[in-house]
């Protein structure tokens, strides 16, 4: 009906811009299954922590369901809601995006409210697995645990030559959970500012990204008990009380994106790190590699390589066993390899169908995560 | 010999078979600008959002097969990455697809609206618009 009303709206209107305000709907859904083939277990999305597959096949850790409701009030002036609903958070509805957007003219757009902080090149429709190459983008290089601030956001954009650039300004503040009944739960409150530039000519597109993140507290159960035996401890040097507490601390997140497209075969890539100067959790220095290859309009099969390259957070022993183990668990790097073959198959112009199988080796893991084999298929939706 | 003839033949056919349908990508009849075939593809992709004379360019699609040819021709694009092309802008809030409308709806709407821009098959063009190219 309000398709109708729409289109009707539309045609009669001459000129075109009516006063009327323009709603509409657009929705996407992922239905993703999978399992572990080995005894271990998987977290494909470092922000949902009982989002986990085992040995058993399970359609719960990734599926989701997002509406995007928009309000066009002016020609300039917009209002959006998206609405996501997921498997990993028993359904419950979450409002990843809310915000007003105001177009300054064709080139410089604001948007303010609730949004999803920018870190990485596939960010912003991380969710709209319909719009991706994979099942989900590589999660050894998307590892920050939060995803959602409440601020601003500029995009602007101009070219030079053959040359098209986007650069988006954001600010804000994290105050994000990730939520989880059985894994360490993390509570943040942080608050952010970051740019990003993005160059594209015809075949290739390059992203350069920095935020960095200040004012840092983040609770976790086992933090809170490792902060409490470090005070409690006489041995403990103080320089190492300062690294644990999260309650002041800073970080800073800086990523190398690389997308090149040359018709039948593309390459995307991506460099992620994300530092600590005054906390004591590793440096995390991530990266992948995906080649694809379009064999038909509808079938498209692709590679991808991981690597994570961590360095471990400086430690000072206490010479309490207990707690330096604790100090070794808050600090451990991880130095994964990992590979995955996987393709997508276009069923219909709005439904792909995609299949991934991945497997990953450490040579000194600590966390068991970072060596299962996983295997997953997934519908992707737009309506 | 024969035989080669006759494959060549259904080769021939097969393929003029696959090429029968132009589009003719059509503005309204005092739109004046020189269009290029890059400025066509940038305004269907919400590239760019004015004509070259900087007047605002609305375009409208097809919802019939002549937009798969448009698509293949102008954008390059299968129906599927433009699909995921504009899904990306929606959903991040960045621009919306055009509104897509029957023939005799674009032919209508086009001769009427000195701001848009839109594309039919080149055997359903009629006078009252402005052919700017055929592909």
């Amino acid at each position: 009906m309000k398709r109708t009303l729409l289109m009707a709206a539309i045609l009669g209107a001459t000129p075109l811009a009516s006063q009327a305000v323009d709603y509409s709907v657009k929705g996407y859904a992922s239905f993703i299954g999978g399992m572990t083939t080995d005894k271990n277990e998987f977290r494909p999305n470092n922000k949902y922590g009982d989002g986990v597959y085992d040995q058993s096949f399970d359609f719960s850790p990734e599926s989701r369901v997002g509406l995007q409701f928009t309000a066009q009030i002016t020609d300039k002036l917009s209002a959006t809601a998206q609405v996501v609903s997921r498997g990993a958070l028993d359904w419950k509805p979450e409002l990843p995006w809310a915000y007003l957007a105001y177009e300054f003219n064709d080139n410089l757009q604001v948007k303010a409210g609730r949004l999803k902080a920018p870190f990485y090149m596939y960010s912003d429709y991380q969710d709209v697995g319909y719009a991706l190459p994979w099942i989900s983008p590589p999660r050894n290089a998307y590892m920050v645990p939060a995803d959602y601030m409440e601020g601003v956001n500029f995009i602007g954009s101009f070219s030079t030559g053959a040359i098209d650039h986007t650069i988006e300004v954001f600010g804000g503040i994290m105050d994000d959970t990730r939520d989880s009944e059985t894994k360490n739960e993390i509570d943040m409150n942080v608050d952010v500012v970051g740019i990003s530039w993005t160059p594209s000519y015809d075949w290739l597109t390059m992203r350069f990204s920095y935020t960095e993140a200040v004012n840092l507290e983040m609770k976790t159960p086992s933090l809170d008990a490792l902060n409490a035996g470090l005070a409690a401890n006489p041995g403990t040097d103080p320089k190492m009380l300062r690294r644990v507490a999260m309650d002041d601390q800073k970080s800073t997140f800086s990523g190398i994106g690389l997308k090149a497209d040359f018709e039948k075969l593309f390459i995307i890539a991506e460099l992620n790190q994300l530092e600590w100067p005054t906390g004591i959790l590793a440096h995390q220095k991530r990266f992948y590699a995906t080649a694809g290859y379009r064999v038909t309009d509808k079938f498209t099969p692709y590679v991808t390589f991981m690597k994570n390259d961590d360095t471990p957070g400086g430690i000072i022993p206490t010479g309490v066993p207990a707690l330096d183990d604790g100090l070794a668990a808050l600090s451990a790097a991880s130095d994964t390899t990992a590979w995955a073959i996987g393709g997508r198959y276009d069923l219909m112009p709005n439904v792909a169908l995609k299949a991934e199988y991945q497997s990953q080796s450490s040579d000194r893991s600590f966390y068991l995560e970072d060596v299962a084999d996983t295997l997953r298929v997934s519908v992707d939706v737009l309506f | 010999m024969k035989k080669l003839y006759f494959a060549v033949l259904l080769i021939a056919t097969l393929f003029s078979g696959f090429a029968s349908a132009e589009v003719a990508v059509i503005v309204h009849p005092s739109n004046a600008d020189a269009i290029s075939r890059a400025d066509i593809s940038a305004i269907f992709l919400g590239k760019k959002k004015s004509f070259p004379g900087g007047s605002s360019a609305v375009p409208i699609v097809l919802n019939d097969a002549t937009a798969d040819e448009f698509n293949s021709k102008l954008l390059r694009k299968s129906a599927s990455q433009l699909k995921s092309y504009w899904s990306k802008l929606v959903f991040t809030g960045k621009a919306n697809p055009p509104k897509s409308v029957s023939s005799d709806e674009a032919l209508s709407l086009i001769k009427s609206n000195p701001n848009m821009i839109g594309f039919v098959d080149s055997a359903n063009v009629s006078a009252d618009v402005k052919v700017i190219g055929t592909y």
